[in-house]
């Protein structure tokens, strides 16, 4: 059976606050659903990006200023995914760092900084774009192979 | 988030549902810190119902860990889902800390202490 697979954009705009993060999760979630090549892991990576991107734009991006707002697309063709998440707080960049030490966490929790770890590894592409309309973080997740040669058919 | 806790031989299992996010994160790091406040510094926390985890709720095992091993305890984990486990062991906590298949399991790692 040819499974012909379509491009779909997902959408969601919420406020910029802790108690929204379930919502954008759920986002991710349901769309990937959608799409039979997404496997468990996959889809939870995409959440646990998102969830972290999210956080810091909540604590960091919007930090001393009314909270704005959040936009999340997702495109999903079926390869790869892309993420892309609008705010209008101060320019946040996650930047990339090496893992913390677990041990040196423990001392100190409050610095342990694996959600930006989280971001980096569990997405093939992360590029940041600050404008004076919106700050964008784009996130691009290459699917499994299966996803991979299945494009090769499609138009 | 729904929080329980039980006893188990020496220890106390917290058992949580729901999502380990930074929302939630606060109110599981107050719960599990009070079980430790009142004497309970073998904890055993049964992840089997949580579905998500974030570097938040990493946090809180740090901060609870922490202080249960403070109290001359530990905290130990019990059931994550396969995708808590892939964090769990890509960011090293299961070198830091005991994870097991069941309550049970737990219990008794307690017990030959």
């Amino acid at each position: 059976m040819n499974e012909t697979t379509t491009a779909r954009t997902y959408c969601l705009t919420k406020a910029a606050h802790i108690e929204t993060l379930p919502a954008f999760r759920e986002m991710i979630r349901m769309a990937c659903a959608n799409h039979a090549d997404i496997d468990e892991q996959t889809c939870y990576d995409l959440q646990l990006a998102v969830d972290e991107a999210c956080s810091n734009i909540i604590e960091h991006g919007y930090a001393g200023m009314n909270p704005g707002s959040i936009m999340l697309e997702l495109r999903l063709s079926p390869f790869p995914a892309v993420i892309t998440i609008t705010d209008f707080g101060h320019p946040f960049e996650p930047v990339d760092a090496p893992m913390p030490e677990t041990e040196a966490a423990l001392e100190n929790p409050d610095i342990s900084g694996f959600g930006l770890f989280f971001i980096y590894n569990f997405m093939d592409e992360v590029d940041y774009q600050p404008s004076e309309a919106g700050n964008h973080l784009i996130l691009i997740k290459y699917l499994p192979s299966k996803a991979k040669a299945d494009h090769s058919g499609i138009e | 988030m729904d929080m329980q806790a039980t006893q188990r031989n020496s220890a106390c299992v917290v058992m949580l549902d729901g999502s380990l996010d930074a929302l939630n994160a606060p109110d599981a790091i107050r719960f599990m810190l009070s079980q430790v406040e009142s004497g309970w510094n073998h904890l055993i926390l049964d992840l089997s119902q949580v579905d998500f985890m974030s570097s938040a709720g990493l946090r809180a095992l740090l901060i609870v860990l922490k202080e249960c091993r403070y109290q001359g305890g530990d905290l130990r984990l019990v059931g994550p889902n396969p995708a808590i486990a892939n964090i769990l062991k890509i960011t090293g906590f299961t070198g830091v800390m005991q994870v097991f298949d069941d309550v049970e399991q737990a219990a008794s790692s307690f017990a030959t202490v």
